[in-house]
């Protein structure tokens, strides 16, 4: 029971951080290879801020964010400048470097050994400590990332985010500014997954850079793939299907260093697969598949 | 340490020019060179640790091994997505997909402990302008300028060369004038899955072998493709060198550690100040 509480909770922290690539990937068309860095930055905030300056959860948290979306700001500046697979490779750049500082930053993060002893989450005086109230207050989490997203996603805000994808120069054109709606949304994407790497860091009680390293990045990207981008919902059964599609693998007895390799190679496969076989993802609203470029080339 | 500089630039540079070769004529960003790379050293790895052949037959077997790796993800990956006319994004998202696959089942076999080329075999050392040198490094600087030489050749003068240039500029146009351009496109992923399986073998040679180390070589050669420029070789060949040199130095004044660091925060700099990269004639295929 507790297992399957536990499998539940991931669920709902990677659910969260899907749902938030999901703004870049699907509504604006740029993919970050950097989702993990802003996770992780959450969870490190969050631990620092509540065991070594005593500050409670909840403004912890929000300051998490906050941190979190600075980050974003300056991680989204790229974007203005370059597109594509250039901004994938520097997405990539952007984590190693992230990954590298907790990694060797030791007397702040704890470094490779990790940071121990995060205090139980205190919310108004509840002290979240069962893995069933973790379970409620991630589910929650998931909530107000899905309401925020879907919010942001059906405002003209959004309207805007999918010209931009579209047609950069049309949204010129119209006197709107490309550049600022993107850096806002990363922002915010950031944000979001600052706040689920918030709640993994006090359900866990200890966190290490490995939770936060390059393939991760990748996995979450997956997850949204896979799923489908452009549609809540599709983020959400990518999270799900990778999440426990692999948890399934431990019960037909693989041992342990063989599990992690052969989970690995599992999301290539289901990745590789998807994109050849149905490149919109299992049920996403789809990106523009078609590549402009190639647009008049003949078949 | 000047030497050192020059062993560590002509190993980016060679995976930056496996990278290029595909980039330039496919457009296919490709992560697949970093599995080209990993299967060729650990091909060189079981058939002259294991088989005991020869080390010249093992490198030649590794290197066969890379480029039918290289052409089957063209063959099999590429050109299905391409004929349905797939983003770039959605390509480059495969080849990802299939660098993790090669890796997980290099993993998977092999174990994910380093491992040598050279198990305790003495390696002579050279002097070379007062600068001592192992024969591997000779040897890597020497296929570096063989690569260099042969890749300027082919791509300036040579017919293949011509045909590339057409492919990688205009395909239709190209095949009105009754050029293959699935063709040419197979040719270069197997050219790049080649060059891809040299880096692999030399990095062997030279250091150890792991199953990620074909990510990590990849990433540090497209960093210097795309601070060189891409499509320019001698953009490649002056950010290998300068990259190279900055890890090197970097060492001295910071710890190994934040190599990795200075080297992306390099790229995210130029990526910034001048996206089509220091050398390069153009930002993307227009």
């Amino acid at each position: 029971m507790a297992y399957l509480l536990h499998i539940l909770v991931l669920v709902c922290i990677y659910g969260a951080l899907a749902v938030s690539l999901d703004l870049l990937i699907g509504h604006l068309g740029i993919f970050s290879l950097s989702h993990a860095a802003f996770f992780g930055i959450g969870a490190y905030t969050l631990a620092i801020l509540t065991r070594d300056l005593g500050i409670p959860t909840i403004p912890a948290a929000f300051l998490a964010m906050v941190a979190a979306a600075v980050v974003g700001l300056v991680a989204g500046l790229p974007s203005l400048r370059v597109r594509d697979d250039y901004f994938v490779i520097v997405s990539f750049a952007f984590q190693v470097v992230v990954f590298t500082v907790m990694n060797n930053w030791t007397s702040l993060t704890g470094g490779a050994l990790g940071f121990t002893g995060i205090p139980v989450p205190t919310i108004a005086g509840w002290r979240v400590d069962t893995p069933a109230e973790n379970l409620l207050v991630a589910a929650v989490m998931l909530g107000l990332v899905c309401l925020a997203v879907q919010g942001l996603v059906s405002s003209p805000f959004g309207r805007v985010m999918t010209a931009v994808r579209e047609d950069e120069l049309l949204v010129l054109a119209t006197g709107r500014k490309p550049g600022q709606v993107k850096l806002e949304a990363f922002v915010v994407s950031a944000g979001l997954a600052a706040l689920a790497g918030a709640v993994y860091a006090g359900y866990m009680g200890f966190i290490d850079p490995t939770s936060f390293q390059v393939m991760e990045s990748v996995m979450i990207l997956c997850m949204v793939v896979i799923g489908g981008s452009g549609r809540i919902a599709g983020s959400l059964l990518g999270a799900v299907l990778l999440i426990v599609l692999p948890e399934l693998l431990r019960f037909i007895g693989l041992p342990g260093p063989v599990v992690g390799h052969v989970r690995g190679g599992l999301y290539g496969l289901i990745l590789v697969f998807v994109l050849l076989v149905r490149p919109k993802g299992l049920i996403g609203a789809g990106l523009s598949a078609k590549s402009p470029e190639r647009g008049e080339a003949p078949a | 340490m000047l030497a050192n500089t020059l062993v560590a630039a002509a190993g980016l540079f060679i995976v930056g020019a496996a990278f290029s070769v595909i980039y330039a004529a496919t457009g296919v960003f490709h992560f697949g060179v970093g599995a080209a790379l990993a299967l060729g050293a650990y091909v060189a790895y079981l058939a002259a640790g294991i088989l005991h052949i020869p080390l010249m037959g093992a490198i030649v077997l590794a290197l066969a091994a890379a480029s039918a790796c290289g052409w089957a993800l063209g063959r099999w990956l590429f050109l299905p997505l391409q004929r349905r006319r797939a983003s770039s994004l959605i390509q480059m998202l495969a080849s990802l997909g299939a660098y993790i696959v090669v890796q997980e089942c290099i993993a998977l076999f092999m174990g994910d402990e380093a491992r040598s080329l050279l198990p305790g075999r003495q390696v002579s050392v050279v002097s070379l302008l007062g600068a001592r040198l192992t024969s591997i490094q000779l040897g890597i600087l020497a296929i570096s300028i063989l690569v260099a030489g042969g890749g300027w050749w082919i791509g300036r003068v040579s017919r293949v060369g011509l045909v590339f240039r057409a492919v990688s500029s205009d395909p239709t146009l190209a095949r009105i004038s009754g050029i293959n351009p699935d063709r040419v496109a197979l040719g270069c992923f197997a050219m790049g899955g080649l060059l891809g399986g040299v880096s692999g073998i030399m990095v062997g040679l030279d250091l150890v072998i792991t199953p990620t180390m074909g990510l990590h070589a990849l990433l540090l050669g497209v960093v210097a493709t795309l601070i060189g420029g891409v499509g320019s070789l001698a953009g490649l060949l002056v950010a290998s060198l300068v990259v190279a040199f900055l890890q090197q130095f970097g060492v001295l004044a910071l710890s190994s550690e934040w190599l990795d660091v200075i080297v992306f925060l390099m790229l995210i700099v130029i990526m910034l100040w001048r996206p089509g990269g220091v050398m390069g004639l153009r930002l993307r295929r227009s």
